[in-house]
């Protein structure tokens, strides 16, 4: 899934470390989720929606389109 | 952020010009040959002063990927010894990167000693099992391969306690692939054995095979999720 974490990150002046610090996960965890390599748990997306004070659609983008309902 | 140019008297390993880089892999491979080479032939050297005919495959083979683990773990522990070394690794590799914390460079050693004691746990079994050794030897050698099995089982769980997400989700998808392929090929060979078309497999044969699997599968994992990344 794509995502904007790198773009925010750099717009909040933190590095990968700083990040996984706050998040309490290692540096590779930060970059693997930046690299597209692995989508974090629901409960780490929710703490990175609350350090970048954005909704979690904001970081991650999922381009799915829910189907119309009858 | 830290800059890789950070470390000490050493040059900027980030600057290095394609023809320096060249030259340090051909080092690299000059060293890791002579001692390749080296250990090579000391391995031939005691299954032939053992007896090579009375060597297995799989024992072979499990002699093979214990001085692999034993080169890897020792690798990363003398590399990882000193933060500085494993920085200037770090910006060799991946020119750009941020180096590694204080959390993640113990975790790199733990994993270093973790798979260092799988080299011996893994060779010892067949190594003394051709030594000739009495009863009483091969007790004593079981116990102390059980003691070694038990401290790394014990390192093992403190790396998987104090791993974050990402490393568990790694550990449990490795386990995964490895019981259903294992599972499935273990089936069809038990069928065929069965039905008297191939030969029973030994229980050395089975513990090689799976640590061979399980190799492939973790490092496959561990780099499509991103743990290539020092």
């Amino acid at each position: 899934m794509n995502n904007r974490l790198r773009i925010l990150r750099a717009e909040a002046g933190l590095s990968q470390g700083d990040l996984a610090r706050l998040l309490g996960v290692s540096r590779q965890t930060v970059n693997a989720v930046e690299t597209d390599k692995y989508d974090p748990s629901l409960p780490l997306a929710l703490r990175m929606a609350k350090i970048f004070r954005v909704a979690v659609d904001e970081i991650f983008l999922d381009d799915w389109i829910a189907p119309e309902r009858d | 952020m830290k800059s890789s140019s950070m470390t000490g008297s050493h040059p900027s390993v980030t600057e290095m010009t394609r023809g320096q880089r060249m030259r340090r892999h051909a080092v690299e491979a000059l060293i890791g040959g002579v001692m390749g080479a080296g250990f090579g032939f000391g391995i031939a050297s005691f299954v032939d002063a053992t007896g090579f005919e009375r060597w297995t495959i799989a024992e072979l083979a499990s002699l093979g990927i214990a001085f692999m683990l034993l080169f890897m773990g020792g690798f990363v522990l003398v590399m990882s010894a000193s933060e500085a070394r494993w920085r200037r690794l770090v910006a060799f590799r991946q020119p750009g990167s941020e180096p590694p914390d204080r959390e993640s460079m113990l975790a790199i050693r733990r994993q270093g000693v973790i798979i260092a004691l799988t080299g011996p746990i893994l060779a010892a079994p067949p190594v003394l099992a051709h030594l000739g050794l009495g009863d009483d030897g091969r007790a004593i050698g079981a116990a102390a391969v059980l003691a070694v099995l038990g401290f790394q089982t014990w390192l093992n769980w403190r790396l998987y306690r104090t791993s974050d997400e990402l490393m568990r989700q790694v550990s449990l998808m490795s386990g995964a692939v490895c019981f259903w392929s294992a599972q499935l090929a273990l089936f069809v060979w038990a069928t065929l054995a069965k039905l008297g078309l191939v030969a029973e497999l030994d229980s050395w044969t089975l513990i090689t095979l799976m640590m061979a699997v399980y190799l492939v599968v973790s490092t496959w994992i561990g780099f499509r999720r991103g743990l290539g990344q020092l």
